[in-house]
């Protein structure tokens, strides 16, 4: 909710009846500047000192190393194929659930949110005991020379399995919230489903799926726990950037951990950045009850 | 207790709220503050709270000054528009809650608090409703809810914004007629801000009108309708007529047509306001002539439009259901009561009625 | 009436049927059926199994220090979030904007960054670890260290659960009860915070789930030592390395058991605190 429309019933009001006093206000402040400081801006702060403790020849030296690079090229594949997959379903579910009253419906709803009640460590354990070799399909993948496990495409399971809710849920009050009015009204001057949905659909939630999209992007690059369980931590052939960073640090490469890190800490930034705009920008044409 | 306004002003940034009011309430008063939204009215009734800091001016409760006296010091009962209950609290406990919060030296035992719940209860007719919440009640049962939690502090003054804004028109009458009751009963001076007029004609003992931060008239609801202090309160309570003249030689004048004789006084251009009711067809000598445009049909009233001769506008006239008028007709319309305003500013007043008498 | 009439209400929109399809596919595929896999492989063990691992002592050891701390950090966070929710509803301050938006770092920031970050912060030589250091308090890699990285990861959860309630209160609902006579203080603690309270338990809720399987923000700092600062998902990562996957499901089933038994009854606690507090 943006700041305007909390503000404008008070407009023309003094609420000064109401306030805490200036002291108590000052230290509330201050406390929540501290809190602040301490729990988020310290560790920011650590990741982006330690990257460049070796100055800026030795950061780059440390993204230079095949490693690392090998590390950014796989994360980037997992988010590539993450983001278009739960982009396609997502919006699949948010349309039959936003748009349709059918029996379970809200156990759909439910479901669909399950996965952020799992701890990821528990996500990586659910498909090594369905593709691990003694898992329920173990037999057979080893038979036909299949890998998942310890493998990309296990990391790329989990990382679907942790980034699951992102973009449906976004994308689902905003939908009920604006209603179908408006395709029901392309659908009476002749629009086919198609035109209607590219037309009217996509239009009015575009905001609301970027930022779900963002959500998704982040948490998939980010992954640790899910993917750490499923990783062969082959250098070079199963580190994520997470995992490379955990990889340099068990080395005692503090510094190193740091660069890789610090590259992640930026695209939490940028990603905050984007969604501070899109929540200030377009706060109507995104969820308005946002929950995390 | 009665209050003392004096020369308040209030602004808010750069925008005044209020400039200049002055108003006097007596003890055991109930006045209305009738004006449009964004008038001030509300303005005025939060800075008598403690709600809002006046920029300027003061006022007393009585003897006592209440520049410096924060809102809990005032001791005010304030009834919220929204009603502003705590949905946490039952509503027993909401009565008690003024009671409850106050400091352990003044603060009645708790068989007091009860006795003094069960009493207002029983004035707001609620007795029985002591266990439900306020999201078990319907919005006049809420009201009555708001008003025994203000009356429970033994307020100074009653103070009331839109009490009945929130509700539809049938609760509405009623509650009016029963909020007046009840401050016949317990006599608290009382001040309600309201938007709409009939509410403030049919409850107050005075009506003040705001317009743009300041008072344009304060007086009884009687004075209030029959003689406006201004052209603003014509056109804002109840119907009126407003017609362009001119003031010469003592008459009041469409272009040629002798409208009034008004007595002599100022000349130039003016407007003469007079109501519907306050008029009739009359060919006598003192009517002017015009001509019936149209007629509608107007709850018991039959109401015509009538071109005067040499006017730009239309004027309307409560005519008898009987009369064989029709569109075209040829008519005279005396004027029995009207007020002449030039430069906003009234010139004269004449009303037969009452000179006949 | 046919069968799926009775299932769906007849609707003009188109494609009901292939979004169904492809959600019920796509959340059988990636969700349901890897956690039925987990069912039926706990199933195998039976009850009594699971107790058993349950109550070996390294095992029951992680599971009370996941649990409890991650419950005291949940506790901390409903005081931090309250003051920081209520500050960047109430005041107008510069920078206000700036930490608004730094509150979700925690849910941008990759884990095991935040991790590495804290451990270096809070380790012996660290930023604070240091200074605490000398007056002979250690943080990093003890319990201490796990719960300071469970208020990181919850705090957002509580903020941004109480922030909508809290700047949509209505304010004359405060004005009413200064009228009354209350102090400003009487009016915080019996008219603005009792209402706020089903907001703080879905926080609180929310902060516990995620504290309690956290791994990554978690596992630098504690310094995974059985008995002493080993957390339960540690436990499953430990186990699966010693491919001993029936520990790793009995550890992840009950871990889940114990959480989902929470959230119903913080579901219930929530429903009887909404009816309470007059949301009817």
């Amino acid at each position: 909710m943006s700041d305007i429309a909390v503000r404008a019933p008070t407009q023309g009001r003094d609420r000064d009846a109401t306030a805490e006093s200036p002291a108590a206000r000052a230290i509330l402040i201050g406390l929540a500047v501290v809190i602040l400081t301490l729990f988020l801006f310290l560790p920011l702060a650590t990741v982006f000192v330690g990257a460049f403790e070796r100055g800026i020849t030795g950061y780059l030296k440390t993204l230079g190393d095949p490693d690392t690079l090998a590390a950014v090229r796989l994360t980037c594949i997992v988010a590539a194929i993450c983001v278009p997959v739960h982009l396609t379903f997502g919006v699949a579910a948010a349309w039959a659930i936003s748009r349709f009253d059918f029996v379970g419906k809200s156990l759909l709803v439910t479901l669909i949110d399950l996965p952020f009640s799992v701890s990821p460590v528990i996500a990586g354990l659910v498909y090594v005991l369905l593709f691990g070799s003694r898992g329920v399909f173990g037999p057979w993948l080893a038979a036909h020379d299949i890998q998942i496990v310890f493998a990309v495409p296990g990391i790329v399971l989990a990382t679907l399995f942790v980034t699951f809710p992102l973009v449906a849920r976004e994308l689902i009050p905003l939908m009920q919230q604006q209603g179908s009015d408006d395709e029901q009204a392309a659908l009476t001057l002749g629009a086919s489903p198609f035109t209607m949905f590219r037309k009217v659909t996509l239009p009015n939630i575009k905001w609301g799926l970027l930022y779900g999209v963002l959500l998704c992007n982040a948490r998939a690059v980010g992954e640790f726990g899910a993917v750490a369980v499923l990783s062969g931590h082959i250098r070079g052939a199963t580190n994520t950037m997470p995992l490379h960073v955990e990889a340099l640090y068990n080395d005692y490469d503090m510094t190193g951990a740091f660069v890789v890190a610090s590259l992640l800490a930026s695209l939490a930034l940028v990603t905050l950045a984007i969604k501070t705009f899109l929540e200030w920008r377009y706060a109507d044409e995104i969820a308005r009850r946002r929950r995390h | 207790m009665d209050i003392h306004i004096r020369g308040l002003r209030k602004t808010f940034g750069v925008s005044p709220a209020l400039h200049g009011v002055d108003l006097d309430i007596a003890s055991g008063e109930l006045i209305g503050l009738l004006g449009p939204s964004g008038s001030g009215k509300t303005t005025l009734l939060r800075i008598l709270a403690g709600l809002e800091t006046p920029t300027g001016g003061d006022i007393h409760f009585g003897d006592l000054d209440m520049a410096g006296q924060s809102i809990q010091e005032r001791r005010v009962g304030f009834v919220f528009q929204s009603y502003a209950l705590f949905r946490h609290m039952t509503v027993a406990d909401n009565i008690a809650y003024g009671l409850r919060v106050r400091p352990r030296a003044t603060r009645p035992s708790a068989r007091a608090i009860a006795s003094r719940v069960e009493e207002l209860l029983g004035l707001v007719q609620l007795t029985g409703y002591e266990g439900r919440y306020p999201g078990q009640l319907s919005g006049g049962q809420r009201q009555r809810v708001a008003l025994a939690r203000a009356l429970a502090v033994e307020p100074r003054v009653l103070l009331l914004d839109e009490p009945f804004g929130a509700l539809d028109a049938q609760v509405r009458k009623d509650l009016r007629r029963w909020l007046r009751e009840i401050h016949d009963r317990t006599g608290h001076t009382t001040v309600f801000v309201t938007h709409d007029q009939d509410e403030a004609l049919e409850m107050s003992d005075r009506v003040a009108v705001l317009n743009r931060g300041a008072i344009e008239q304060v007086a009884t609801p009687d004075a209030i309708y029959d003689d406006p202090a201004t052209p603003f309160i014509y056109g804002f309570i109840g119907d009126a007529n407003r017609v362009e003249i001119n003031l010469r030689g003592g008459q009041a004048r469409i272009g040629d047509t002798v409208l009034a004789r008004v007595g002599a006084g100022k000349e130039g251009p003016a407007e003469l306001f007079f109501r519907p009711e306050h008029a009739a067809i009359d060919d006598g000598p003192r009517s002017a002539r015009g001509t019936l445009v149209a007629l509608r049909r107007f709850g018991a009233k039959r109401r015509g439009e009538i071109r005067l001769d040499g006017a730009a506008g239309d004027i309307e006239l409560d005519l008898p259901i009987g009369a064989a008028l029709k569109p075209g007709d040829r008519l005279g319309v005396r004027l029995d009561r009207f007020a002449i305003f030039a430069d906003g500013r009234r010139v004269s007043v004449l009303d037969l009625a009452t000179r006949a008498a | 009436m046919s069968l799926s009439d009775s299932l769906v209400k007849p609707s003009p929109l188109p494609g009901f049927g292939p979004a169904l399809g492809a959600a019920l596919l796509w959340l059988g595929l990636l969700v349901l059926v890897p956690l039925a896999a987990l069912v039926w492989r706990a199933s195998g063990l039976g009850l009594g199994g699971i107790i058993a691992i349950a109550t070996q002592p390294r095992i029951a050891a992680a599971l009370r220090l996941s649990f409890g701390l991650a419950f005291l950090a949940a506790v901390l966070n409903v005081v931090l979030g309250g003051i920081v929710a209520w500050v960047l509803t109430r005041y107008e301050f510069p920078g206000r904007r700036l930490l608004d938006a730094a509150v979700d770092l925690p849910f941008a920031l990759p884990t095991a960054v935040a991790g590495i970050a804290l451990t270096a912060i809070y380790a012996p030589n660290g930023w604070i670890g240091a200074p605490l250091a000398a007056l002979g308090v250690k943080i990093a890699f003890t319990p201490i260290g796990i719960f300071i990285a469970l208020v990181f990861i919850g705090l957002p959860f509580m903020v941004r659960s109480v922030e909508p309630v809290l700047a949509e209160f209505d304010p004359e609902i405060e004005e009413a009860s200064a009228t009354l006579g209350a102090s400003r203080l009487k009016t915080v603690l019996q008219v603005v915070l009792p209402p706020l309270a089903p907001a703080f338990i879905t926080g609180f809720a929310l902060a516990l789930a995620r504290g309690v399987g956290e791994y990554g923000s978690v596992v630098f700092i504690s310094g995974n030592i059985p008995f002493f600062s080993e957390i339960a998902p540690l436990l499953i990562v430990v186990k699966l390395e010693e491919f001993d996957e029936a520990g790793a499901t009995a550890v992840a089933t009950i871990m889940l058991t114990i959480s989902f038994a929470m959230l119903l009854l913080i579901n219930l606690v929530q429903g009887w605190t909404r009816k309470r507090m007059g949301h009817v």
